[in-house]
């Protein structure tokens, strides 16, 4: 059916019932990923909460049975890989894509719905596994221990879930790859797409290619698990460095689907508060692509040693060094862009700044990471979880949080508390780094990661990490307040407060049902801030 | 020439000059390794030390940048107008590809180099069963080398000497003579980890995996299992002795010798509260 321009604009939905349907429109779909993923984003994080609390003396000694703490740190990552941060970005890119397009919608909105509603149903057999002792083999569940039967029922429901959560993360990827080819508006080329659009074209066909790999593994580890076939299994003759192999071929690249398109956000945010173009436009696309194709020669960088021949290790390490220079061509791209420019320090701009400054940390790491030596001596340990969380969170959550402050006016038609963002920001800033910073020296000093009990020695830093943690944990509260109060109460908010020149900004918010009363038509490119005319109202000839 | 100019590239050649300095002190001085027990760990730490000099100086670098800008380039109030509409820099992006680059394939020659001459790689190779010719090949036995089979168990660990019957509970081992380390497990994953040997490998179920290392310093050593391996993971630790030569003889003809029937226990897996 050919939508067009007179089509009858209907108001953007006023009943939050609807937030609870089956419902086909991008906006309220991207608004339910986001709310649904926040909530078990708090679950994920009491979580951590309870391992920074068992991890405060040396002993083990807050669970009644260690076993429960390896179901904890188990069920943790699993929530903040598969239930926030992949439906969290998923969130933003159905809010954002086709209103940044010029599309009245996905390509396919009832996929899109599906997609959605897969997740429910799988956060709640991931979280029922805690009444029949939940998974206990890390989220990486490595056979053998994965198979270990008695935790049979915890594995299986972790293994239905993960497997349902890959397939609504497939559904997704096919909804973006086609949207972004096909319903781009006519006077919207490839080099006119926001560097968001870019980044989650580049995610999706990560996630096209990678999760059904990840699906096999699991479906084999099932099949080991329940019907006694013997593929992972050394009794039997199987190989669990197969499963390995398997499985790090998703997970690696799905470090990028984390992080790209928090990158896109960033590369979003930076230019509107910076009032300045972004530095480098096709070097970051470019960069965004490059990091999706080279993403899939890295893999075995996690297994170096797992038994890996010396010459594969080599081959892993020099390719997942040079994920570094697409990486840096955006952290420099970043810096320049912010450099000169005009700052309004809002707190989407501090976040988005302290995603850079972040970032940088964890790349730096990466790189030590990648090479074999050092590796070998850090692999396993804190220095690994340090690293990690400076990606995931002093990257990704650092971008989710701008990408909120930023979007929130769009999305709601109110203004988020500037004061209680900057509270917000700090607290999360500092709780953050003493959280994570003192985990560099714990792994390099010889603390293994997993551990319920350690030694004594490493008592000091760990009780400085567990305060940063707890920190870091109550800094979520003047965000989640902030929130519930200004969507209710908060100063109403115009179609474009930030005078952002991407086309989401030149429609109502929240926008209609149908996005655009007309659609667009570029004039300028989506970071033309600085020359004359730049009134976001000339972006649309109509 | 404009004195002003002058000015900024002298306080910014300072500003370069000091984040070199502060680098290279960091990386001497960080305090972030433990004791260098063995050879292995002097390579390693120096191949660690040159990345660390690198990364001090480009977070300095990238984080200076970011915070000056915070300040300097903080829009002032009653400007609502828009910054300088640049858009890129060919020059700048080149040098930023280019120079990054150069560093990943440096510390990529380094660690490579590093690498071969810790021969610890080749560990097992890819599907070898516990009879993997392979394995002998790989490691390269010269004769001279002690020869210890380490048996990990969840939740603990026994050592078996070449040429002896006798599993032991600890680990001794000479100062000075490579040691080879056939590792074997009884269940699940484990990882045979000395931090101050700097050496790790994943002990796997169905093959055997090596390590060398050649301790250097006397002393008392914790062995950890580094990979997961069940509820008490954090306790499966171990220590290794690294004893003189002669004190090694003594240790091996008082409980290798003589105890030849009698195979040592897995210790129990300390009770928890």
């Amino acid at each position: 059916m050919q939508i067009t321009d007179n089509q009858f604009i209907q108001e953007p939905p006023q009943d939050w019932r609807t937030y609870f349907t089956f419902c086909t429109d991008h906006k309220v779909i991207g608004i339910q990923y986001m709310v649904t993923s926040f909530v078990l984003y708090l679950v994920g994080g009491f979580l951590a909460m309870l391992i920074r609390a068992e991890l405060l003396t040396p002993d083990s000694d807050v669970f009644p049975e260690p076993g429960v703490y390896n179901g904890v740190f188990t069920i943790h990552a699993t929530i903040m890989i598969f239930l926030w941060l992949i439906p969290m970005l998923a969130g933003f890119a159905n809010y954002l894509i086709p209103l940044m397009i010029g599309a009245r919608d996905m390509a396919f909105p009832r996929i899109n719905a599906v997609a959605f509603w897969m997740i429910p149903p799988a956060a709640v057999l991931l979280m029922s596994s805690f009444f029949f002792g939940p998974a206990q083999a890390g989220w990486t569940s490595y056979p053998p221990l994965s198979m270990d039967p008695a935790t049979l029922i915890g594995q299986s429901l972790w293994l239905s879930s993960v497997i349902l959560l890959g397939t609504s993360s497939i559904l997704g990827a096919i909804n973006f790859v086609t949207t972004i080819w096909e319903m781009r508006v006519p006077s919207m080329g490839i080099w006119q797409m926001p560097l968001f659009v870019w980044a989650m074209f580049a995610t999706s066909i990560i996630i096209l290619v990678a999760t059904p790999v990840l699906t096999g593994a699991l479906l084999l580890l099932s099949f080991d698990l329940l019907m006694g076939t013997v593929f992972f299994n050394p009794t039997g003759g199987g190989d669990p460095v197969l499963y390995q192999h398997m499985f790090w071929f998703y997970s690696h690249p799905a470090v990028y689907i984390m992080i790209l398109p928090g990158m896109g956000l960033v590369s979003e945010i930076l230019p509107v508060y910076a009032r300045k173009p972004i530095f480098g436009y096709r070097a970051i696309a470019i960069s965004s692509m490059s990091i999706a194709v080279l993403g899939f020669i890295v893999w075995a960088h996690h297994m170096f040693t797992s038994g890996t021949p010396e010459w594969m290790r080599m081959f892993f390490m020099i390719t997942s060094m040079i994920i570094a220079v697409p990486t840096g061509i955006k952290v420099f791209s970043w810096v320049a862009t912010v450099w000169g420019g005009k700052l309004r320090l809002t707190p989407a701009m501090l976040f988005a700044m302290g995603f850079v400054s972040m970032f940088v940390v964890g790349g730096l790491s990466g790189v030590m990471l990648a090479s074999v030596p050092i590796d070998i001596h850090v692999t396993d340990t804190y220095f690994v979880v340090a690293h990690l969380h400076y990606v995931l969170f002093g990257g990704s959550v650092f971008a989710v949080y701008a990408g909120v402050y930023h979007w929130f006016p769009k999305m709601t038609g109110r203004f988020l508390n500037e004061w209680w963002g900057k509270v917000h920001f700090y607290s999360t800033f500092i709780g953050f780094n003493l959280c994570f910073l003192p985990m560099h020296k714990l792994g390099l000093l010889g603390m293994p990661r997993r551990v319920a009990a350690y030694d004594a020695s490493f008592l000091d830093l760990n009780v400085l990490v567990s305060t940063g943690g707890f920190l870091l944990g109550v800094s979520t509260l003047p965000f989640l307040g902030n929130v519930i109060y200004s969507w209710l109460k908060g100063p109403r908010a115009t179609g474009n407060p930030w005078e952002g020149l991407t086309l989401e900004w030149t429609t109502p918010s929240p926008p209609p049902v149908e996005n655009f009363e007309r659609l667009p038509v570029l004039t300028v490119g989506p970071y033309d801030y600085g020359h004359a005319g730049r009134d976001p109202s000339e972006i649309v000839r109509h | 020439m404009d004195v002003g100019k002058v000015t900024t590239r002298v306080v910014s050649a300072l500003f370069g000059v000091a984040i070199i300095l502060i680098s290279i002190w960091y990386g001497g001085n960080s305090g972030l390794l433990p004791v260098e027990g063995s050879e292995e760990s002097r390579m390693i730490d120096s191949l660690f030390r040159t990345m660390l000099i690198i990364a001090t100086a480009i977070f300095l670098f990238v984080q200076g940048l970011l915070v000056y800008s915070l300040f300097k380039f903080r829009q002032k109030p009653g400007d609502t107008t828009d910054g300088p509409p640049i858009h890129g820099s060919i020059p700048l992006e080149v040098l930023w590809t280019a120079i990054p680059t150069a560093l990943v394939l440096y510390v990529s020659i380094l660690s490579y180099d590093v690498s071969g001459k810790l021969a610890v790689g080749g560990s097992g190779g890819l599907g070898c069963s516990v009879d993997c010719p392979l394995v002998e090949q790989v490691a390269n036995p010269t004769g001279k080398e002690l020869i210890v089979d380490v048996i990990a168990q969840q939740y603990g660990w026994t050592f078996q000497y070449s040429g002896y019957s006798t599993e032991v509970g600890e680990m001794h081992i000479p100062a000075g003579r490579e040691v080879i380390v056939n590792l074997k497990s009884k269940d699940v994953l484990h990882a045979f980890w000395v931090p101050a040997f700097r050496v790790k490998q994943d002990i796997i179920p169905g093959r055997i995996t090596r390590l060398k290392f050649t301790a250097t310093k006397t002393g008392e050593y914790p062995l950890r299992c580094a990979e997961l391996c069940g509820a008490y993971h954090g306790i499966m630790n171990s220590v290794v002795y690294v004893d003189e030569p002669k004190a090694f003889e003594a240790w091996v003809n008082k409980e290798l010798a003589v105890k030849t029937a009698q195979v040592a226990r897995v210790p129990a897996p300390l009770a928890l509260k």
